[in-house]
């Protein structure tokens, strides 16, 4: 079991490297997803593989001066290893409107680096009945620019073969967590975000083999009773939380039972309905996806709004039978930080335990988090 | 370009006067029914379908607004910091932070801390930003009122304006509903055409005032002209506002006529981009005339215009003018505009105030100056700072950079 | 007539006096926390080395942050201009200059008459600036004057991931605890600093392959100048005298008024 641990670090760490050797091989498209809520699935269908961009460790040294250093580290890594030729082997890129940011950079990046397909995806902020019939319009916008970008028709069936796909992983994927959530500290939260981070970087194909012989093996563990407090973990929007942090976390007796990453949780826990038309449940398991920062919920005619991720993020606390929530929280993220004063004032009420930490992608541990980490677990 | 000495200086404007007034009126108005409760008041954003609050008789005030009014009274540092207390971060956008600030201060009864009267309803557009929808989310959350969002997609390539515009219109459409069981009253399409007709007048005139300024020397600056896109946004549904705008452009004609010009020193004609430093304005004016400068014109004053009204269409041409607008269209048709502008004014250089805070107008602000610098060869300076928060601004720095522009102007004509 | 040009830094002053013949005199001091004071300390050097007094000066333009504050020059000019002015004159086919000043970094396109077209600024930090290099400095209790010499001894290449100087200095005392030889600490803090520039320079639109002048304390080590050299894949060109270059365009220009 190793062994595949250590192939998952390999393909988040060398993010792109089973992609562009896929490319070789099969001389077909790749196409790059800026997180989140890219449709992986229709891309599938078209024959290209989606490959989503998270930006990375290296120090940014372009990006600040021409997207601004006010804007989150994604935005501004991803730009600074567009400048440097980071995505060349990409033959096209798609994104979801999720943020303000995230639009105007991604209108900057057009402009500045054309792309021979560049798809922006309008999601609608707020889903209810109006709002899905214009999501499924820019679905099938979607669809018609793929076509003709790959040549490949995207029918019915192709759609629900690669929706079949991604889902059976994203099941597998929920089983993982469940184990974990049964026998906490069978996978380290490090792994845990390797396994998911890497399903969007390599072919989804090869992932579910190695997912299947991943849950044959981890079926048979069992590990002695978990002595570290249960925490659930959340944050890291449209990044890969830091996994040295997510070592130390685990290292100073805290274990993490479930979470609210891109890279985790928010992902795996959106189901795609197969009884429908494929387009209409694409469409509808983004309406009933779960709470999100990065939408809207005007609760009308209920006398006020609440906040639906605060409600969420209480309950998954409860579920888990966990001891506290810890918030890595990356800084510049309009969406979470407008979220949290409702958060903890939902946190506060329940009085559930929870430390906003605060951390630079690409900075690693330093004495001040270590400080954060350790009377947090101490104060629990 | 250099003035001779023919012209009389005059910095003020009368139409500033009724501005005054009207504001005053505005906001004095509000207070009175939140207690007398004869009108339903309403908070809106300022690209919002707003027509359809007056067509149902609510009284709307504009948040957004209230921050250059924060600013400009200097209490908008002391708002924000109060929601740092409550630990918003410091980036998050300020004119949120602001009036989130003083709606808290004053539900806490802290004094002095005054926010605009208690609405009823709010009603929102992510049309311009996403992160005020958050904003109006948190107001509906303190205060315990219903919000309604219209959600405007950005009309990127590739996407059928129409199908914008007419998913914006049913979501109108759906609004209008939810209003009519909330105030118990029915929606009046004669109502909603009187009001579109007032407002199209408004547009027009406010376009043929600021069309003035395209005069060398210009008669007013666009610090003079900037405060008066208050009738356009909050009063448009009444004749008061085109009329406002009749008599300022029959002030500025005046002007020309009569050779008077707002400043001495009128050496260069610059275009301003951004949301403007409101708290600064006195101290920036200063600067820029004692280096010559005359700030003409902003792409600023585009995002009031309300220019796509039309009674013949009401609700279809209200749907339009929220679905098109400059914030919910491509960064290249913004940059276009601002070319646009700069040829039109016949501008020599660009100064574009980056608000750190304001998301939508940072990231991509570089790229828009770039774009003007390539394509009109116009020197350009980029500052920093912040609409209402002084912790931004590096005063310093700033002034700096606009004798650096000043400076690469004076060697473009040797 | 002699001619002079002040450039008060929040760092050092610097006086250039441009005679009849050129430059006949210069002088560096640290400004402190008097800016006319240290003003009128590095002007009064400065004359001495030619044997004039202050009425002997014609003209006067000061530059820098503290331009403003000195009650006697005839003139105040940006830094930009000022520096534009000095490379031109040196380097009379330069068109790309990169500043690195105590406090804050400078990217500058200029014409081939030495004009200013673009300009970038890193003003917000001190990253990539001489301060960083001060307190790196400091706390490898290394000579600021050895820092680049000791990072071309390298061989084992590390990178310091902390881009701020605050953080920075806690950064390279762990690595010293444990261990790491002082020479790769010390040069990866210059690849920190390089690096940062090099949004600065892509940020003006520079024409490929063009080489740049080097200009500002920083440009005398010269383990900056080749990792710049290296990293922009440009020739870096460095005056004699990197620190009074933005001086001598201010005394340039006091002459030309």
């Amino acid at each position: 079991m190793d062994e595949i641990l250590t192939k998952f670090n390999e393909y988040t760490q060398d993010s792109y490297q089973r992609a562009i050797e896929w490319k070789r091989e099969s001389n077909k498209k790749v196409i790059g997803c800026l997180p989140m809520y890219c449709p992986e699935e229709i891309i599938h269908a078209s024959g290209a593989l989606p490959v989503t961009l998270f930006g990375s460790d290296d120090t940014i040294t372009m990006g600040d001066q021409h997207i601004g250093y006010n804007v989150c580290h994604h935005i501004r890594s991803t730009y600074d290893g567009l400048l440097k030729g980071k995505y060349d082997f990409l033959d096209g890129v798609a994104g979801v409107h999720v943020c303000d940011q995230v639009r105007f950079f991604m209108q900057s990046w057009q402009l500045d680096h054309p792309f021979a397909f560049f798809h922006e995806i309008c999601r609608p902020y707020k889903m209810d009945a109006t709002n899905i019939l214009f999501l499924i319009s820019e679905l099938n916008r979607l669809i018609s620019a793929l076509e003709e970008f790959t040549g490949n028709l995207i029918d019915v069936e192709a759609l629900q073969k690669s929706i079949g796909m991604y889902d059976r992983s994203r099941a597998m994927m929920r089983h993982l967590y469940q184990l974990r959530r049964e026998q906490p500290g069978i996978i380290g939260a490090q792994d845990m975000v390797n396994i998911i981070t890497s399903s969007m970087l390599i072919p989804r194909e090869e992932h579910n083999q190695i997912m299947e012989t991943l849950l044959g093996m981890i079926g048979e563990k069992t590990i002695m009773s978990e002595q570290r407090h249960k925490i659930v973990a959340i944050g890291s929007l449209c990044v890969i939380p830091d996994r040295e942090i997510l070592d130390l976390i685990e290292e100073q007796g805290l274990v993490i039972v479930d979470d609210d990453f891109y890279t985790g949780g928010r992902y795996i826990y959106n189901k795609i309905d197969s009884d429908r038309d494929p387009i209409e449940s694409i469409a509808y398991s983004y309406m009933n996806s779960v709470p999100c920062t990065t939408y809207n919920y005007d609760d009308l005619g209920k006398g006020g709004t609440r906040s639906h991720y605060a409600d969420y993020i209480v309950d998954m606390v409860k579920q888990n039978e966990a001891e506290g929530l810890l918030m890595l929280r990356v800084p510049y993220c309009d969406p979470f930080d407008m979220e949290y004063v409702l958060l903890k004032n939902r946190l506060t009420e329940e009085n559930i335990p929870y430390f906003p930490l605060f951390y630079e992608p690409g900075m690693g541990v330093s004495e001040a988090i270590k400080t954060r980490v350790a009377a947090f677990a101490e104060s629990l | 370009m250099l003035v001779n000495n023919v012209n009389t200086v005059n910095p003020r404007l009368e139409s500033q006067k009724r501005l005054g007034q009207m504001l005053a009126d505005h906001y004095v108005g509000a207070r009175e029914l939140a207690n007398t409760k004869e009108q339903p008041i309403a908070w809106a954003s300022i690209l919002a379908p707003t027509e359809i609050l007056w067509a149902m008789d609510f009284y709307v005030q504009f948040p957004e607004s209230y921050a250059a009014t924060s600013g400009a009274r200097h209490v908008a540092r002391d708002y924000c910091e109060l929601t740092e207390r409550n630990e918003y971060e410091h980036h998050l956008c300020t004119y949120c932070r602001n009036h989130l600030g003083a709606t808290i201060g004053e539900i806490n009864g802290i004094e002095p801390y005054e926010g605009l009267a208690r609405p009823d309803f709010l009603l929102v557009a992510n049309n311009s930003c996403v992160l005020i929808t958050k904003w109006w989310e948190h107001l509906s959350n303190l205060l315990g009122i219903p919000m309604f969002n219209i959600d405007c997609p950005v009309i990127v390539d590739g996407m059928d304006e129409k199908q914008a515009i007419n998913h914006v219109k049913d979501q109108c459409l759906d609004l209008i509903k939810f209003l009519e069981e909330f105030t118990g009253k029915k929606f009046d399409n004669d109502k909603l055409k009187e009001i579109v007709s007032n407002g199209k007048k408004s547009a027009e005139k406010y376009r043929a005032m600021l069309n003035v300024n395209k005069h060398d020397p210009a008669p007013a600056t666009f610090f003079d002209l900037m405060f008066h896109n208050f009738p356009n946004l909050a009063l448009r549904y009444k004749p008061e506002a085109a009329e406002h705008y009749r008599l300022m452009e029959d002030e500025l004609k005046q002007r020309v006529r009569n050779r008077i010009v707002p400043m001495d020193n009128m050496k260069y004609r610059i275009y301003w981009d951004g949301i403007p430093y409101w708290f600064a304005i006195k101290n920036l004016s200063n600067k820029l005339q004692s280096l010559g400068m005359c700030l003409v014109t902003s792409s600023y004053l585009e995002v009031f215009s309300y220019d796509r009204l039309d009674p013949d269409r009401p609700l279809e041409s209200v749907a339009e003018n929220t679905a098109v607008s400059l914030f919910s269209n491509t960064l290249s048709r913004k940059a276009e505009i601002t070319k646009g502008l700069v040829l039109d004014y016949k501008l020599e250089g660009g100064i574009f105030a980056n608000s750190l805070s304001c998301k939508p107008t940072s990231v991509p602000m570089r790229y828009v100056a770039d774009f003007l610098q390539k394509q009109t060869n116009i020197p350009i300076v980029m500052i920093e700072g912040d609409p209402v928060d002084d912790s931004f601004y590096d005063e310093e720095r700033n002034y700096m950079k606009f004798q650096a522009l000043v400076e690469m102007l004076e060697a473009k004509e040797k | 007539m002699i001619a002079a040009g002040i450039d008060v830094g929040s760092t050092t002053t610097k006086v250039v006096l441009l005679g009849p013949n050129g430059m006949c005199a210069n002088s560096v001091q640290a400004t402190g926390i008097d800016v006319v004071e240290a003003t009128d300390r590095v002007i009064k050097r400065s004359l001495q080395q030619i044997n004039k007094s202050f009425e002997d000066i014609e003209r006067i333009v000061s530059t820098g942050y503290g331009r403003i504050s000195i009650p006697y020059s005839t003139q105040t000019i940006t830094e930009i201009t000022c520096n534009a002015a000095g490379v031109h004159h040196l380097f009379p086919e330069a068109t790309l200059i990169v500043d690195i000043g105590g406090q804050d970094s400078k990217a500058i396109k200029i014409n081939e008459r030495g004009k200013v077209l673009q300009f970038a600024m890193n003003d917000k930090c001190s990253a990539g600036t001489g301060k960083f290099l001060e307190i790196a400095a400091d706390t490898l209790q290394v000579d600021i004057a050895e820092l680049g010499s000791l990072a071309l001894k390298s061989s084992n290449r590390i990178t310091i991931s902390n881009t701020c100087t605050v953080f920075a200095q806690s950064e390279i005392v762990s690595l010293i605890a444990r261990k790491t030889a002082k020479e790769d600490i010390a040069a990866a803090l210059h690849e920190s600093i390089a690096s940062r520039i090099l949004g600065l320079v892509s940020s003006v639109n520079p024409e490929p392959g063009v080489g740049i002048v080097l200009t500002g304390g920083v440009a005398k080590n010269i383990a900056i100048v080749q990792l710049l050299s290296k990293m922009l894949g440009r020739k870096v060109l460095v005056p004699d005298n990197p620190q009074i270059v933005t001086a001598l365009g201010a005394a340039i220009l006091a002459l030309n008024q």
